[in-house]
């Protein structure tokens, strides 16, 4: 093919009934290799749990791919259901990064505890992560993640991620679609920004009210809340909500209904 | 013995095949693993006692000339914060494991925000070692000859303190134990040894009795040092002083520290008290 | 009439413009497939009560040409599994090559083939994102059907960027538009798989195929329909869309005698 196109009798010369581009335009690449799955995730801690969240909606533009397609993950459980794992991983974005992600942080956590014969620390868990989304800082993993355990003195630990790993440790963090919606919730909710102490005192002198940690029920009543809300106002967010609980006693699993519309 | 067929089908003796460090001799031995565990005898003494307070490591320096700058002989050195090692053997082949062993901590500390514990920096610092003979398609080039050093590795991390000990006896009995089941009856699971007190060297078989007899588990620390000290004492070729021995120390507290000048004075100059 | 090699075969530039030359390049950077050539349309995918249905037609088209109107684009793989392909066709026969010899090499194997659905959709998907993460992408949209390790029912979706999910009832390209709805309306989620039977299936993915014959211009009445039991797999590729009605498309602007 080539030696037949480089043939030197090529030209304007030859009576060609078409005209022949001087130098062939180059075709660029045109393949976008991600995709946005919708949806949103959600973590909050207490002082002796941390709970995460996601709604289980994955989409493609205006269609909705499925109404059960989980964001929260186990991390370094002993089997595929996750059992006996310490660590929650939720990521949302485009999901099958999230996938390899997830698959690629859990590997890691068990090797882990075959060299080094302990299980990771949520901390190191936490650094861990950083170092693997930044390892793909030019093709990065297209997703927000939040990790959640309990640090080395049982209290919540929860450590939010941008694409490429930059991170750190919060009382709560929404994340995905509806991330905008329900951020502003959660500060007044939980870190009681622009709430005061009333009558201590006028103007400037009133006093901020101070953040403490949440019980747990209230925690569970705010992320119903928050999804509920989301579910109202962004179409990439609804079906079901998966709701991960993490305490000294284990991983507990729910899932609430949201509206399917 | 053997015979193969030549090309007008005519027997003739094959002749002796060039043999690799990992290639067996017609009786079944590896001669450069053996060669290996003489160089280590050769070693200077080295001498590890573990107690609940911390790590104490001791060695004997030889110098051999007295025009010879005793600070330059450098046979205790850091790892980690938290880990150090002693040596006895080939010095240069320790570098590369040293070397090895540092870069490990600080790739795990990079990685997971937390010191590398002690065990497993022994781990890696075996895995390094065991990487010798030929290598395979795609495995990256290997060492032409087993490492001709015993290590202590002495350590703190969250399990206490800690006393490792790479040496001939178990290390490369472990060795030959992955190519000779037949020949060394040594534990077969291909692990390391922790100890409470380990010697190594030439004068490890009288320093190891030694030892054997003195060490007890409420041992202190500065008791660890003169046990230490004692120990090496008994054993060298030459007059013990404070500049041709060396010790250094792991606690929960300081980490790992090499002793100083002044330090060396007042720990030999305890040894001398005490006795 | 021109006689040299290069413009054979070409459309005639005073009837169609020039030919883009940038098609024949033999240099520049290197490129991979970053569109497809020639394609298949939508696959449709249902669970019933002891298995699942799986339905495509039987068009390639080469852009807007019905090119090949005999093609298979549903795969068998052992003896549970079947892989219904959308998008690049000669994608879909490199992945069927692929999947070919993977299932000999296990039926050579002690223990036979014993990969089942599941563990062929989690294989594709694998696939599909290490294509996609080395900017050479399978052009593909693919449905499994089959069961999962505890042989219950098993259809699940992966794409050309990896991307996978599961559901009831799936539908890919212009199905993921026309034919999904109908399946949410006729089984709809509070109804459990179990109570859908194998008839209503079928009959629901004929249906669909129906709707999607009168609205996407790249389909076709020709179609495969396979349906996976614990029985086996009952595939027939060589189906007729029956009892098509046109009375609509009277109404349609611009469609036959009606052309204002």
């Amino acid at each position: 093919m080539t030696s037949l196109m480089d043939h030197p009798s090529r030209g304007e010369t030859i009576g060609y009934s078409f005209s022949q581009p001087t130098a062939a335009p180059v075709k660029e690449h045109s393949f976008y290799p991600y995709t946005d799955n919708g949806g949103s995730t959600l973590g909050i801690t207490g002082s002796d749990f941390a709970i995460l969240a996601g709604d289980t909606r994955s989409t493609s533009g205006y269609n909705i791919n499925s109404r059960m397609v989980p964001k929260v993950f186990k991390i370094g459980g002993d089997d595929e259901t996750g059992e006996g794992a310490h660590i929650l991983l939720s990521v949302v974005g485009f999901a099958a990064d999230g996938n390899a992600l997830k698959e690629r942080l859990d590997t890691v956590v068990k090797m882990y505890k075959y060299q080094h014969g302990k299980s990771m620390s949520v901390g190191a868990c936490a650094q861990r992560l950083s170092t693997i989304l930044y390892q793909k800082r030019f093709f990065p993993y297209y997703v927000h993640a939040i990790l959640a355990g309990l640090d080395e003195e049982g209290k919540g630990a929860l450590y939010s991620y941008d694409p490429v790993g930059s991170y750190e440790r919060e009382q709560c963090r929404a994340a995905g679609a509806a991330s905008s919606l329900i951020m502003p919730f959660l500060d007044n909710q939980v870190n009681f920004k622009n709430q005061y102490i009333p009558g201590s005192g006028e103007g400037h002198a009133l006093e901020p009210k101070k953040a403490e940690p949440l019980p747990q029920e209230t925690v569970k009543q705010l992320v119903r809340d928050a999804f509920t809300s989301a579910v109202e106002r962004h179409i990439e967010v609804g079906d079901h909500l998966q709701v991960m609980i993490i305490t000294k006693d284990g991983v507990e699993e729910v899932y609430h209904p949201l509206k399917k519309d | 013995m053997f015979i193969a067929r030549s090309e007008y089908g005519k027997p003739h003796p094959v002749p002796p095949m060039p043999l690799g460090p990992t290639t067996f001799s017609p009786e079944g031995r590896l001669f450069q693993v053996e060669y290996s565990l003489e160089a280590i005898k050769l070693g200077s003494t080295a001498i590890g006692v573990a107690t609940s307070e911390g790590v104490i490591l001791g060695v004997e320096k030889r110098v051999t000339s007295t025009l010879l700058e005793a600070s330059s002989v450098e046979k205790i050195v850091e790892i980690d914060q938290h880990i150090g090692c002693a040596m006895s053997g080939l010095q240069a082949d320790a570098r590369n494991l040293v070397e090895h062993a540092r870069v490990e901590c600080q790739n795990h500390a990079f990685h997971y925000a937390e010191p590398l514990r002690v065990e497993s920096t022994t781990q890696a610092i075996c895995d390094l070692a065991l990487r010798f003979g030929e290598s395979g398609d795609d495995e990256e080039s290997v060492m032409s000859r087993p490492f001709g050093v015993a290590l202590l590795i002495a350590g703190h991390d969250e399990d206490g303190p800690q006393l490792y000990v790479m040496a001939f006896e178990h290390f490369h009995a472990r060795l030959a134990n992955l190519c000779l089941p037949f020949r060394y009856h040594a534990e077969p699971s291909g692990t390391f040894y922790r100890y409470d007190a380990k010697a190594i060297g030439s004068g490890s078989e009288g320093a190891q009795a030694e030892l054997q007899n003195e060490y007890h588990r409420s041992l202190t620390l500065a008791e660890a040092e003169t046990l230490v000290l004692k120990t090496l004492k008994q054993v060298m070729e030459e007059k013990l002083d404070s500049k041709n021995v060396q010790l250094a120390s792991v606690t929960k507290e300081n980490g790992f520290r090499i002793y100083n000048d002044e330090q060396m004075s007042q720990a030999v100059a305890q040894l001398g008290g005490n006795q | 009439m021109n006689h040299f090699p290069e413009a054979w075969g070409r459309p005639r530039d005073d009837v169609y413009g020039a030919y883009n030359h940038s098609y024949l390049q033999t240099s520049g950077p290197k490129t991979h497939t970053m569109s497809p050539a020639v394609t298949g349309t939508s696959v449709v995918g249902i669970k019933f009560n002891g298995g699942v249905a799986l339905a495509t037609d039987n068009l390639a088209s080469y852009g807007s040409l019905a090119r090949f109107t005999d093609v298979k684009r549903l795969r068998v793989f052992g003896n549970q599994a079947v892989v219904g392909f959308g998008g690049d066709v000669s994608d879909m026969q490199y992945i069927d090559r692929l999947l070919e010899s993977i299932d000999i090499r296990e039926n050579y194997s002690t223990h036979g083939n014993m990969l089942n659905a599941k563990n062929l959709h989690t294989y594709l998907a694998k696939v599909f994102y290490k294509r996609r993460s080395e900017f050479n992408p399978l052009w593909n949209h693919v449905l499994v059907a089959g069961f999962d390790g505890e042989g219950k029912p098993f259809l699940s979706s992966a794409d050309l960027l990896g991307t996978t999910f599961s559901a009831p009832h799936l539908a890919t390209g212009f199905g993921a538009h026309l034919a999904v709805p109908i399946l949410r309306r006729l089984f709809p989620d509070e109804k459990p798989i179990e109570e859908v039977t194998r008839e209503q299936a079928v009959s629901a993915l004929k249906d669909c195929l129906k709707v999607l014959f009168y609205r996407d211009a790249r389909s076709l009445d020709k179609y495969s329909i396979a349906v996976i039991t614990q029985e086996g797999i009952d595939l027939k590729e060589d189906e007729q869309l029956e009892s098509q009605s046109w009375a609509f498309a009277e109404r349609i602007k611009g469609y036959g005698a009606q052309t204002n």
